[in-house]
């Protein structure tokens, strides 16, 4: 589990929440539609920011629609949401003439510019993962912290 | 993962809302298939651009459905696009079914999107079905192998590429190819697929072959088939009866069947048997038939040499 939560800025978590799981919604104090429409985590990061993360989703374009319902969702439950996070393997080639991922930005190619999710009146840029980065960074993270 | 259906126009004069209408008419008895049993339409919506608001899209209408006013709603939809929309909002529509996927106990959202908009067909196909994951079920086609025998699967992926094929016959529309995938479906990848519907063996190669340019498994192959063109490449192969061979071969070896009709569908137990069959089919043809090639270096020298020989004439 801790694999498909990326580090922040370099920050690890503090608290993770399983969305499937209704015992995690009581922790929350939040009801959720009994939709599966929805992303798969909430984090809570060390340094304080909240985040909701996607990472079962097989195509990017399904990932934003549920962290777009979900954010919603919080946000009206007025739970904190300061990232939208995919967690990919990768973006497939036909997907990547409407996505790009730049340094962690979801990007649209067309426009050269992030997409933007609006929720209310906040405005999410999506910061997109892959699996291996992932790894990556947090095998190099344990070294660090060993050393220091 | 999803269904993800791509249609062809038959040729001669059809105007671009007419080509829309069908494309719509396609969808509706997708979904009037899958809804016999596994999926409860819920809403209708059209939209404009792109089916999600981040993405830019802007929803146009919404139309409450359930099993049995879908045909009239999509009838009122068609004459909306035949009479009243611009068409610039016809060729730029998603429109969205959305409803719930039934497996038994398992439920899951899910839709059915009819790509009008050229820059979501490009990527997503005419039709595409699928549903947002849940718990260990990431979507539509992880719920059918869950809650399916294989046997049940095969004969459900087989009797809907019928249904749809015997449909678009009567719209007079052609199936290019249907793919059940994880994720979108491949241009020059085979990792991800479950079953296909395409028209001949030839479509399969010619993934294949996408797939081998796209992932070289060696840089000198690369090389060699550079400066190849993809139809007398894959013409060549398709006619010979020993690769005819050897592709039944590398089906067997990844356990793939082969259903034959006026198309042929295949599926496979599992989501990795494609890519077992091309890594048998790649080495066993591919490489054989590549191998005797020059690179794409040595005819460059070749080339170079001949205009050497002009210079020393001059």
């Amino acid at each position: 589990m801790v694999d498909s939560v990326p580090l922040l800025d370099g920050n690890d978590y503090h608290e993770i929440f399983n969305l499937d799981d209704p015992d995690d919604w009581s922790k929350l104090g939040i009801s959720l539609p009994n939709r599966s429409k929805r992303a798969d985590k909430y984090v809570h990061y060390i340094n304080c920011p909240y985040a909701i993360i996607e990472q079962k989703s097989s195509t990017i374009k399904k990932a934003i629609s549920q962290l777009e319902e979900t954010a919603k969702n919080f946000m009206s439950n007025g739970k904190n949401v300061d990232y939208l996070v995919i967690v990919a393997d990768k973006i497939r080639k036909s997907e990547r003439s409407l996505f790009r991922n730049e340094r962690n930005i979801l990007f649209d190619p067309r426009k050269k510019e992030p997409y933007r999710i609006r929720v209310n009146s906040k405005e999410f840029e999506v910061r997109i993962y892959y699996r291996e980065q992932i790894k990556r960074e947090r095998s190099r993270k344990k070294i660090t912290d060993f050393i220091r | 993962m999803g269904i993800y259906i791509k249609l062809n126009f038959r040729r001669g004069f059809m105007g671009y809302r007419s080509k829309v209408i069908k494309r719509i008419s396609m969808g509706y008895w997708c979904v009037r298939f899958f809804s016999e049993v596994f999926f409860n339409p819920e809403t209708t919506e059209v939209w404009l651009n792109s089916p999600i608001v981040s993405l830019g899209g802007k929803i146009k209408e919404k139309f409450d459905v359930n099993k049995r006013n879908l045909f009239n709603v999509f009838e009122d939809i068609k004459i909306k696009i035949q009479k009243e929309y611009p068409l610039e909002d016809v060729l730029s529509s998603v429109i969205l079914v959305n409803g719930v996927w039934k497996f038994d106990d398992l439920e899951l959202d899910g839709f059915f999107s009819i790509n009008n908009a050229l820059e979501w067909r490009e990527v997503y196909h005419d039709l595409e079905a699928d549903a947002y994951g849940k718990g260990e079920v990431r979507d539509l086609v992880d719920a059918l192998q869950l809650y399916l025998t294989y046997e049940d699967l095969e004969n459900l992926i087989s009797r809907f590429n019928q249904y749809v094929a015997r449909e678009s016959r009567r719209m007079e529309v052609d199936i290019t190819s249907i793919y059940f995938t994880v994720g979108v479906p491949p241009t020059d990848e085979v990792d991800n697929i479950l079953a296909a519907h395409l028209k001949s063996r030839r479509d399969l190669v010619k993934l294949f072959y996408n797939t081998l340019k796209a992932h070289p498994s060696d840089p000198i192959i690369s090389r060699k088939i550079r400066p190849l063109r993809d139809r007398f490449f894959i013409n060549t192969l398709i006619g010979e009866e020993i690769v005819q061979k050897k592709f039944g071969e590398a089906l067997e070896l990844a356990k793939i069947k082969e259903i034959q009709g006026s198309s042929l569908t295949y599926i496979a137990r599992k989501v990795g048997s494609f890519k077992k069959m091309y890594e048998k089919f790649a080495e066993e043809v591919f490489r054989p038939a590549v191998e005797p090639l020059e690179t794409d270096e040595d005819i460059q020298r070749r080339m170079l040499k001949g205009l050497e020989k002009i210079k020393s004439l001059e």
